[in-house]
């Protein structure tokens, strides 16, 4: 892990003043996971039975997607007219607005999924070491076998897979295109202007990758982290509060 | 990068990290309470969305073609639009993607949505749901347009569509100690619905999705949670709109507004015709045609739900269906349940089918009342003047079976009214009158919220006029006193005095006097609150009491005192907030009963260790549940039936598929459950676990999953360890259970892997065991080459089974593997060939093995050989071919060819 690493302490360098955030939201209930999408921000609780929407600042939009109390929802994405969620063994498909649900992969654990633009999905089975292609009929395209996968993520035409000691990049035939180690052991992975983003959700930073590895330092833990209209979104260590920075603001 | 972002961080100078104290502005901002009103709009007409950045039109999506050689010929198709052009912005959303065969129907809703917008005219198409005047909420899939002026003071509206739900309410008492379930007729368009729940005489309270409850939209379900704890004195009051099942129907709609000086008009039209000729459920007979012709608005005409059929599961006898088992009869039938003693059937568990015991003697049936195509337009026009005075007029016809011109002379109805609120100085009146024609009919609720409750009656409101005074002569003290009278029978007045941090109130309707004192007091840090009501013989007594220790940390305490005349009630909760733990627990007690609630979840984290939770505990009724085998077309389902056992096995390809009854039989159960995580990451290994568990009178689950990893330089060992249990005693017949042990240990050094494992089974229904199993497998694969991928595999598992349906049978399994995966990258052409290949070679310990065991894993060897091509050609287009097949011995060999496409563009 001998990287170069260059350590930041964001908010104290002569662009503390304008690098404060630019917004903070706070709930009086606990979240888990943040997504952003389409410039409004979804979050999920750790266990519960709805998504919800923060259509504004003043406004929490639950949706419903299933009444078992005891749903863990590992990981959720939106489109237009479904939201794919994680429950850990199964990976389903919410429709919106008819509120049905159907299970599109199932397994006993399933540590991570992602979709590509036009709404392909690609997960990782912890329990068989794989990396599943599906395709859009929901079929097994293809796998990849012995990847240990932490997380993973699609991005723009390359899958970015955060194992324990490096990053993976895929294609979307599934061929190893590049990889790159990582400074530290982390669990999430994002990304935001083509930039691979990883951190240990509960830490108060994150790494940043560009041309080297960027130590970025908060003084508020970190859950999960987003992008919304060029801003970065993250969800604090106790899933109470939002804070928005403006990219500006960096 | 084209951000700033990253150019700071790079030029910015290494230095260590202090971080600064926390602004307190990162807490000036809070979200307000969710407000269900606002429901769950889409949106679509927002007008300030051209404020969004699109400078040009962007198109994107994807054209998938598939070919497979079992299921055919699919296609599916996503387009995204959003940016302007002109001045007009756009967005919108195009999907037709096919859904998987088995859930084919849902291929049907995925669907369009589109938005048009410039500043003075907005047009959607799409599922919508519209606020529109009036108080009319509708759920459509279709079109709507409106033109506005800049000021939004005068617009006009027009919507065409498919209406997708009807306006439905509920309102029913709740029952001591129950959560759940309660029930809504039928299914429920989502988000659509509004829960309010009152307690005593208090107002009822608009609740809040998911906090307070929770809701299954395509059963009609729903369940409180324990934010609001049920008992016999609470009243529960629901809008939602019912999603339409029985005929298409068009949706017709048209709204305006102006304004001239100090008075606003607003005018509207609403049309819900069935399409008497499109029925979605089921058939009309010309038979039934034509009895609906004759029989007016007030048909009766009963439908039975069977079709004939050659592979249908009963046969007709003396006007009843006998079941004679799936492919026997010449029947298939559908069963409704139909309360009990309204039926003529029930649900057999031991026939898996439902049986005849005679009319009134049951509670399914196979008959329903044909819902009768019906024609319903509202009109409704109001002026208001000077913001004080509003009057409004209603029409609307209803033609309660459009196949018939009979009866037809009541279809029309009239309603009118006005409503007056004016503040003067400390001043305030109010009015309001109200009359609804006989044959009035609304498309929204006629009647307030708790409209019973507040008249003490269960009659229809046909006029209602009351006024009110309010008064407010300084900061401390308001008062407000009321008098109206409904359907010229029922009288009510109140008088409400609220001086200081006090609140007195008196009621009296016709003959019933209902009385309430309370008050609402912060003390700085402390908060404290109460109220006593008094109504007929019941008294209600609630209070709670708050303290904020900081900003972080809260305490409180709420509950109360309820006795009529013949019980008495006692609900306390304690709650503690803090950042990162949380905790409320209470009881309920009614007499000698009680019940115990909670809920507590936490997030803790330490140097490299992490815990987070969450833990409940709540009261319902589970209901009793039965399982039965359908039997579907060869390959479409998944088990497969044993004649030798009468058991039906899991099988891929299989002919049944396994459905679940619920059975009208429910028991009060205490449910706990709780979902736990834990995390310890350091250099060389990290630990994580994740535990639930929930526990019912007749159900309990729980799994638990541990993963050990370790990790340095080429170096990497994974252990995993599982557990899953689910003992189901809710089942009429037999509980059923199963048990599965897993561990598992990864270790890889280098190009070697390797994967050994531990694995225990049992499945059980009552007290016999299905199958039993154990399982211990290696396997080892190793990269020769890394580019291309040539990675053989070989491995062995041995395997001990057993069943008590062959008590005498001691079966082993040894299966030694071998297998091969060649991966080729094609970068020139942007893809990949890749082939593998698998041979399992299966040996038992017995001759003449029953097929229960080698449903799934035949003696002899088994060949699986997959091969995929994929490759791109241009940037844009993507081709995959994948072929599979398995050669198992004494079968045929089963392959499928998939040729796919992906078009981007």
């Amino acid at each position: 892990m001998a990287q170069l690493i260059v350590h930041i302490p964001l908010l104290g360098l002569l662009l503390a003043a304008a690098s404060q955030p630019r917004d903070s939201i706070v709930f009086n209930r606990r979240f888990e996971s943040l997504e952003c999408y389409r410039d409004v921000i979804y979050l999920s609780p750790l266990i519960g039975t709805s998504i919800f929407r923060l259509s504004d600042r003043d406004s929490m939009v639950p949706i419903s997607f299933t009444d078992d109390l005891n749903y863990r929802v590992i990981d959720f994405r939106i489109t237009p007219f479904a939201i794919y969620i994680n429950g850990g063994n199964a990976l389903e498909k919410f429709y919106i607005n008819t509120g049905k649900k159907e299970a599109v992969y199932t397994s006993p654990d399933i540590a991570s999924f992602d979709l590509a633009p036009d709404e392909e999905i690609i997960l990782a089975d912890r329990q068989s070491n794989e990396i599943v292609f599906l395709d859009f009929r929901y079929g097994v395209k293809f796998k990849l076998e012995n990847v240990f996968v932490r997380d993973l993520r699609w991005y723009d035409t390359l899958l970015y897979v955060l194992t324990r000691n490096s990053i993976l990049v895929y294609d979307e035939h599934g061929n190893l295109t590049d990889r790159k180690s990582v400074p530290e052991i982390c669990n999430r992975i994002t990304l935001i202007d083509h930039n691979i983003i990883i951190f240990t959700e509960k830490s108060n930073y994150f790494y940043l990758n560009d041309t080297a590895w960027v130590k970025m330092e908060f003084p508020f833990a970190i859950l999960d982290v987003c992008e919304k209209k060029g801003s970065l979104v993250i969800l604090d260590g106790f899933g109470t509060a939002l804070r928005t920075f403006d990219r500006n603001g960096f | 990068m084209d951000s700033a972002l990253l150019c700071v961080l790079l030029t910015a100078t290494v230095s260590d990290t202090t971080p600064f104290a926390l602004d307190s502005a990162y807490y000036i901002y809070e979200v307000v309470e969710y407000d269900t009103a606002r429901g769950e709009t889409e949106d679509l007409l927002k007008y300030d969305s051209l404020e969004n950045d699109m400078s040009k039109l962007r198109i994107s999506g994807a054209k998938d073609f598939s070919f497979d050689a079992n299921q055919g010929f699919d296609q599916g198709l996503r387009v995204d639009i959003a940016g302007e052009v002109g001045g007009v912005g756009i967005e919108g959303n195009l999907s037709d993607k096919a859904a998987p065969a088995s859930t084919a129907r849902l291929s049907d809703i995925e669907r369009i949505s589109l938005k048009v917008f410039t500043r003075n005219l907005s047009g959607a198409i799409g599922n919508q749901t519209l606020d529109l005047p009036f108080g009319v909420k509708d759920e459509i899939r279709g079109a709507r347009i409106g033109i506005r002026h800049a000021d939004l003071e005068r617009n006009i509206n027009a919507s065409y569509a498919v209406n997708r739900g009807t306006y439905a309410r509920v309102q029913f008492a709740g029952e001591e100690g129950k959560q759940s379930p309660y029930f809504l007729e039928g299914p429920v368009i989502a988000g659509s619905e509004r829960v309010f729940l009152a307690h005593g005489i208090s107002q009822p309270t608009l609740l809040d999705r998911d906090a307070d409850y929770h809701i299954d939209y395509e059963n009609g379900i729903i369940s409180f949670t324990n934010s609001h704890i049920i008992t016999n004195r609470s009243r529960i009051e629901i809008e939602y709109q019912k999603a339409i099942e029985d005929y298409l129907n068009i949706y017709q709609e048209a709204d305006g507004a102006f304004e001239v000086g100090n008075v606003k008009v607003l005018g509207f039209y609403r049309a819900s015709i069935d399409e008497k000729s499109e029925p979605l459920a089921f058939v009309l007979s010309e038979d039934e045609m034509d009895s609906l012709l004759l029989a007016g608005d007030s048909a009766r005409v009963l439908h039975i739900y069977a079709d004939t059929s050659s592979e249908g599961s009963y046969i007709k006898e003396n006007d009843h269906f006998v079941y004679v088992g799936p492919g026997n009869g010449d029947y298939d039938v559908t069963f409704f349940y139909v309360g009990e003693g309204n039926g003529e059937y029930i649900y057999d568990p031991v026939l898996s089918a439902f049986s005849y015991q005679g009319a009134g003697l049951g509670n399914y049936s196979p008959r329903k009342h044909l819902p009768l195509p019906r024609r319903e337009e509202f009109y409704a026009l109001s002026t208001q003047f000077y913001d004080a005075l509003t009057v409004f007029a209603y029409g609307s016809r209803m033609d309660q079976n459009t196949f018939s011109p009979l009866e037809d002379d009541d279809n029309d109805g009239l309603g009118y009214g006005m409503n007056l609120h004016r503040t003067v100085g400390f001043v305030t009146i109010g009015g309001n009158y109200r009359r609804y024609g006989e044959n009035f009919v609304s498309p929204t609720r006629r009647e307030d919220i708790d409209y019973r409750v507040i008249w003490n009656t269960e009659e229809t409101l046909e006029e209602l006029a009351d006024v009110s005074l309010g008064l407010s002569p300084t900061d401390f003290l308001h008062a407000e006193l009321g008098y109206g009278v409904l359907n010229r029978a029922h009288r009510r007045r109140f008088i409400q005095l609220r001086p200081f941090f006090l609140e007195f109130r008196y009621e009296n309707v016709d003959r019933v006097n209902k009385y309430s004192a309370g008050f609402n007091r912060r003390f700085k840090k402390l908060l404290l609150t109460g109220r006593y009501e008094k109504f007929e013989s019941i008294q209600i007594f609630n209070y709670g009491v708050q303290y904020e220790i900081n900003k972080d940390i809260g305490i409180g305490l709420t509950g109360g005192y309820d006795e009529d005349s013949v019980s008495s009630g006692i609900t306390n909760t304690f709650t503690l907030n803090t950042l990162p733990f949380r905790l409320s627990f209470g009881h309920r007690s009614l007499d000698d009963t009680t019940f115990y609630f909670g809920n507590t979840s936490i997030k803790y984290t330490l140097k490299g260790f992490s815990l987070k939770g969450d833990l409940q505990q709540t009261q319902r009724y589970s209901q009793r549940r039965d399982e039965a085998y359908i039997k579907v077309d060869e390959g479409e389902g998944d088990y497969a039936y044993d004649p030798v056992t009468g058991t039906y096995i899991k099988k891929d390809g299989g002919d049944y598929i396994r459905k679940v009854f619920l059975l009208p039989d429910f028991t009060r159960v205490i449910n706990r459950n709780f979902g736990m995580e834990l995390g310890y990451t350091q250099e060389l290994y990290d630990a994580s676990g994740r535990f639930y568990y929930t526990d019912e009178e007749d159900f309990r689950s729980h799994s638990e999953d541990i993963v050990l990893n370790f990790s340095r330089s080429s170096l990497d060992i994974t252990l995993l360890l599982r557990q899953s249990v689910q003992e189901d005693a809710r089942y009429a017949l037999a509980a059923n259970s199963n048990y599965e042990r897993v561990a598992n240990l990864v270790p890889s050094i280098g190009a070697l892997s390797g994967k050994f494992g531990i694995e225990t089974t049992t499945d059980r229904v009552g007290e016999v065991e299905i199958e039993g199993r154990n399982t211990y497998r290696g396997e080892l694969s190793y990269d020769i080459i890394q580019k291309p991928i040539v990675r053989p595999k070989a491995g062995y598992a041995f395997s001990t089974i057993r069943s008590q349906y062959f008590p005498e049978l001691d079966i082993r399994q040894r299966a030694p593997k071998s297998g091969i995966l060649l991966s080729y990258p094609l970068k020139s052409i942007h893809g990949k060939i890749e082939t593998s290949a698998e041979i399992v070679y299966r040996i038992y310990s017995i001759e003449d093995i029953p097929f229960f065991f080698t449903a799934n894993e035949p003696e002899g060897l088994t060949t699986v050989i997959n091969a995929l091509s994929s490759f791109g050609v241009g940037a844009n287009t993507v081709f995959n071919l994948i072929y599979r097949v398995e050669f198992r011995p004494g079968e045929k060999p089963m392959q499928n060819l998939r040729l796919q496409s992906r078009i981007r563009f």
